[in-house]
């Protein structure tokens, strides 16, 4: 049976189809523009690259910030419980969720079944999201993809004492002012962004399996410092990119609607 | 038509003076919606003049809100409330009384047995930002202004504010006890500063003994003999009796309504619940028990049917608020209802345990006990006096007598005290009570810290997980 | 090393030595987190009175786990030094009920962090009246006989009394220290005065008034600062780190005396010489009658009268008052403090920092700013 799950967030617009419960097509389109058009292009661009047309799916579903601008019929699934299903569908004994998002964090504590028992979203401040991560990478002129290759061992790390998006950028010129070489500041900021995630996911919890999702999991830099703080290893690989798993879910959970 | 003062000092009181004879206005009217009055510009054009400045102040939705079949009767109870408050307290005001502004949980029976004039600095902010679209928001920006930090608790700023601009009437005394916290303390400090007037505290023990309950004794004496200082006369007991008689039928109304809260379905709906704690500073007045009362009738009347508050069909979920409200957005609660569903039961700043008991009026000592014992168990002095675990507790006791699916924990951004107990509490009511619990950070006054908004969409987001 | 040296370097040593000292022959140690603990009553008791910092932490992620950004980073910071071990060494632990952010911090203590076997809650009143005094004093005498049930069963008065005077005695030495630095040729900077301050709450008195005597001798004897470009008082939040005023005075200006309740503060009122063997009495007085701190209400004008005092008598340029971000207390305290002085005539600062010091490049351009503005020369 074929699906599509389209996934509006801060930063990104991620849409799937999928065909017997695996992705065949993808599209990740970055928030440039007007959320209405570019919703419709990046869901026509992923049903093209599965060589179909959208009448095709009879399955649709969304999920995100973004969901009222998706113009299909399950648009507004809820993206805890998008997450969730799609986590399970990735891992199905991931017990704990970590969703690093453009602008949010979010923990989510699955039981076996793959059934949401609480969650925490982080509190309004972009620090440890991907917009800090942009605003951090603009103010060392580096891309984001360059910081998240760059893993440092912790005492080679320039101390970061801030997690305010805001401050950090002060903290990195000053840095950089000091003579501190760029490697280090990088190292310092992920390991600071891996403390700060750590510290939500210890408030409800660390239960493995943990599954990492989201745009920032593509870093590796902020992923190891997560492992450091957290004492545990993090499950890295999953059968889609990262960053589709909440679209993923979305077109799952269009799935069961339809199905119930 | 009513005549409203245009005295600049009465600004905000003559606002909700015009709102509540406004709201009286429209609900006479046989509609549910203002849309069946051909919306709200038609209605603007068709209201009397009197009101139209004050239409475009008040929140649409509020009154869409209030005009629902199920809302109606409560919201003419509030309004009437409303109007009530505000005749008392410009009585007051003609009469040439000293006013005393005062933390919302104070006992104000001597101040009423005294002919001071009592004012809720914290329902200045409250009130206001329910009614109206801008809430506050005035009054806040105005003490930011002057180099205030934005997280001192917007349920003083607002009011803090308004003083500022001149919108309320000049203050003879201000009037705080040592809780619930040290940014209110600090606010009232600055005010009675600002004012050059006295300001009298009271101090609060940290616990609930024997031990406790003789030195709050010895609080309330002070009080009594600081308030007569001002008042320049004795207090008359029987004058007292009168209103602790008030006052001990308004507590005794919410306790009975609380205990009907417990009911499955609850009868009782939601969008008024801020509006219960505010009228609480009204404890010890005819019209505060009069509220209560009237409120405890209207949901006996749905208990005693077995109706619940939430569209037929829909499953009801019981839902505890662990900080509390907020009040900026009322019909939040209604549409909390009507979309998912989702009752309200009890929060911190409603709660009252149930040995509050009633103050007994024998004698003057007797009353003086018992607004001493009362002070102590008025719903935040109690959780913010003492250790953690008497909040904590509190919760756990709730989730479970009132059968409660889910804990709220949205955390106002000023209370530092809840932030710091937050983990501990939801940690205790996942163990005890086996439910999850939702944390998000708003401001309770505040509009623009956490949208309404955004707060549905938080809770959409919860929902979707049920 | 002189006895200067030793109280100047001892706040920001890796290790305190006094403490491992004291504990390998068996010492027990009581920490406490505010400046109205009666220090003195557990020093009778044998044993060594703590004064609890967050010096040097630098990261909250421990305590990020049961507080929030909105708690003040000193509070999360003092937490954070709890979870991750480094008051393993305490006993006990006196809490207050200074301000929220600490005092919530009990339950937390109690069941997170295990090490501490005892902890104590001591409760004060809100405003200084005399039944606030009663309740303050029964609040101690409580305190006294829990330190003497859990530590110290042969607990006399005399043992009291003994202790008053010693801590009297560091009073006195630590009003030498500050009378010292009024003149203008100032005998030491501030942030050393600071740390000599700091170093009384991390040792036993009685060693500390040995090196403070010694080290007053040491200061007699110096040069003296004279090219400053301002003298400088520091008020606001609990200050436990000589950093922020080494910025200050890396700036030009030197920090002649201060409002802090870790620093003059703790050092003002002696208690007096008990009458009928009433010493816990007397400890309680000294304490409650003290210059309040900005969390007691109805007092303002006292805060006031009291900055005004000591920045005139040691005259001062102008005055810095920091306060730690979400510390309620002094964010309005210092508002209203800079509304008064500066009408009269004194320049004033009100500076946010964190706990941590970040962001110092924000700050050194506010002090600058501040400096130039007041500047002698």
């Amino acid at each position: 049976m074929l699906s599509l799950g389209c996934d509006v967030g801060t930063m990104f617009t991620k849409t799937v189809v999928m065909d017997n419960g695996n992705v065949i097509a993808h599209d990740i389109t970055r928030n440039n523009g007007t959320l209405k058009e570019l919703v419709e292009a990046s869901i026509h661009s992923a049903v093209s690259r599965a060589g179909l047309s959208l009448d095709d799916i009879k399955v649709r579903g969304g999920t995100g910030m973004g969901d009222k601008y998706i113009r299909i019929e399950h648009a507004n699934q809820g993206i805890i419980k998008s997450l969730a299903r799609g986590s399970f569908w990735a891992l199905a004994g991931a017990r704990t969720v970590v969703d690093l998002g453009g602008l949010s964090t979010t923990i989510i504590s699955l039981n076996g079944a793959g059934k949401v028992i609480e969650y925490r979203t982080s509190d309004k401040c972009a620090s440890g999201s991907g917009f800090f991560l942009e605003l951090a990478a603009q103010a060392l002129e580096l891309t984001v993809e360059e910081m998240g290759e760059t893993v440092v061992p912790p005492e080679e790390c320039a101390h970061m004492s801030t997690q305010c998006a805001v401050f950090c950028e002060s903290e990195i010129v000053s840095h950089i002012n000091d003579g501190i070489e760029v490697k280090s500041i990088v190292g310092g900021i992920n390991y600071s962004l891996g403390s700060g995630i750590a510290t939500m996911i210890n408030r409800l919890g660390a239960i493995p399996a943990i599954l990492i999702t989201g745009g920032v999991a593509k870093s590796r830099g902020v992923v190891c410092a997560l492992e450091k703080h957290l004492g545990v290893e993090v499950v890295k690989s999953v059968p889609a990119d990262h960053q589709l798993i909440a679209a993923v879910g979305a077109a799952l959970c269009a799935r069961d609607v339809q199905q119930s | 038509m009513a005549e409203y003062s245009d005295r600049k000092d009465r600004t905000v009181t003559t606002w909700w003076q015009i709102t509540a004879d406004l709201a009286k206005y429209i609900l006479s009217q046989d509609i549910n919606h203002l849309d069946d009055w051909g919306g709200k510009e038609v209605v603007r054009d068709i209201l009397p003049e009197v009101f139209q400045k004050n239409f475009d102040m008040i929140q649409t939705d509020l009154i869409n809100c209030i005009l629902e079949e199920k809302n109606k009767e409560t919201a003419q109870n509030f309004v009437n409330n409303i109007g009530s408050y505000v005749d008392e307290m410009h009585k007051g005001l003609d009469a040439g009384n000293k006013v005393c502004y005062h933390y919302f949980i104070h006992s104000i029976e001597p101040m009423l047995a005294l002919d001071i004039v009592p004012i809720c600095f914290e329902v200045l902010s409250g009130l206001t930002a329910a009614l109206y679209t801008d809430g506050c928001e005035e009054g806040i920006d105005a003490i930011e202004g002057e180099g205030y930090p934005d997280h001192l608790c917007s349920s003083n700023k607002g009011a803090a504010g308004f003083l500022l601009k001149g919108y309320l009437p000049k203050p003879d005394m201000f009037l705080k006890g040592a809780n619930p916290c040290d940014a209110s303390n600090r606010i009232y400090e600055w005010a009675a500063h600002k004012c050059k007037v006295p300001l009298l505290t009271t101090e609060t023990p940290y616990y609930f003994n024997e031990r406790a309950h003789r030195f709050m004794i010895g609080e309330t004496r002070r009080l009594v003999a600081n308030l007569e200082k001002i008042a320049g006369k004795k207090i008359d007991e029987g004058r007292l009796r009168e209103y602790v008689e008030y006052g001990n039928e308004a507590v005794d109304y919410i306790v009975k309504i609380q205990e009907l809260k417990k009911m499955v379905p609850c009868p009782d709906t939601g969008w008024h619940r801020p509006a219960d704690t505010i009228f609480m500073c009204q404890i010890g007045t005819p019209h505060g028990a009069k509220y209560f009362r009237d409120l405890y009738g209207i949901v006996k009347k749905r208990a005693d049917k077995g109706e619940g508050v939430v569209p037929e069909g829909k499953k009801e979920r019981r839902l505890a608020w662990g900080y509390t409200w907020e009040c900026f957005d009322l019909p939040f609660f209604n549409w909390l209802e009507n979309e998912h569903g989702a009752i309200y039961t009890e929060d911190t700043l409603s709660y009252f345990p149930a040995d509050v008991g009633k103050v007994d009026t024998t004698n003057m000592e007797t009353m003086i006990e018992g607004l001493a014992w009362r002070s102590m168990q008025m719903p935040m002095a109690r959780q913010t006096m003492s250790f953690s675990d008497v909040w904590i507790n509190d919760f756990v006791h709730i989730c479970k007598a009132f059968k409660v699916d889910a804990l709220i924990l949205g955390g106002h951004m000023a209370c530092k005290h809840y932030w710091a107990l937050n983990k501990l509490m939801s940690d205790k009511v996942k163990e005890k009570a086996g439910i999850p619990t939702l944390r998000f950070e708003f401001d309770m006054m505040d509009k623009r810290f956490t949208s309404p908004a955004e707060l549905k969409r938080i809770m959409n987001d919860f929902f979707a997980t049920f | 090393m002189t006895a200067l040296e030793e109280l100047k370097s001892l706040p920001e040593r890796d290790k305190n030595p006094y403490i491992a000292k004291w504990k390998e022959t068996g010492g027990r140690i009581v920490g406490y987190t505010c400046h109205y603990a009666p220090a003195e009553i557990i020093h009778a008791a044998g044993i060594f009175p703590y004064r609890m910092e967050a010096r040097g932490c630098s990261e909250t992620g421990l305590a990020d786990v049961y507080y929030h950004r909105f708690n003040c980073t000193y509070s999360r910071c003092l937490l954070q030094e709890g979870l991750s071990g480094k008051y393993d060494f305490l006993d006990g632990l006196c809490f207050l009920n200074g301000c929220e952010q600490i005092r919530r911090m009990y339950e937390v203590w109690d069941k997170h962090i295990s090490a501490t076997d005892y902890q104590y809650m001591v409760t004060l009143p809100h405003s200084i009246y005399d039944a606030g005094f009663e309740w303050y004093l029964d609040e101690i005498m409580r305190f006294s006989e829990k330190i003497r049930s859990d530590f110290a069963p042969r607990l006399t008065a005399e043992d009291l009394a003994r202790s008053i005077d010693i801590y009297n005695e560091s009073k006195r030495l630590v009003a030498d220290l500050y009378e010292l630095r009024k003149a203008d040729k100032v005998p030491i900077k501030g942030s050393d005065a600071l740390r000599i301050v700091l170093a009384a709450g991390i040792m036993r008195r009685e060693r500390f008034n040995t090196l403070l005597k010694d080290a007053l001798n040491e200061i007699r004897k110096a040069d003296g600062i004279s090219d400053y470009k301002a003298r400088v008082m520091v008020g606001g939040s609990e200050l436990d780190n000589p950093q922020l005023f080494e910025m200050i005075e890396d700036l030009g200006a030197v920090i002649v005396t201060d409002t802090l309740c870790s620093g003059s503060r703790s050092f003002q009122d002696l208690a007096a010489t008990p009458k009928n063997g009433n010493a816990v009495e007397a400890i309680a007085r000294s304490y409650y009658f003290s210059n309040p701190c900005p969390r007691m209400m109805g007092h303002f004008e006292q805060r006031l009268a009291y900055t005004e005092k000591i920045a005139k008598e040691a005259n001062v340029d102008g005055i810095i008052l920091q306060k730690i971000v979400f510390c309620d207390n002094h964010a309005v305290d210092s508002t209203m403090l800079a509304d008064e002085l500066e009408p009269k005539g004194i320049p004033v600062l009100n500076l946010d920092r964190d706990h941590m010091l970040s962001d110092t490049g924000r700050l050194r351009t506010r002090i600058e700013a501040f400096i130039e503005r007041i500047s002698r020369r």
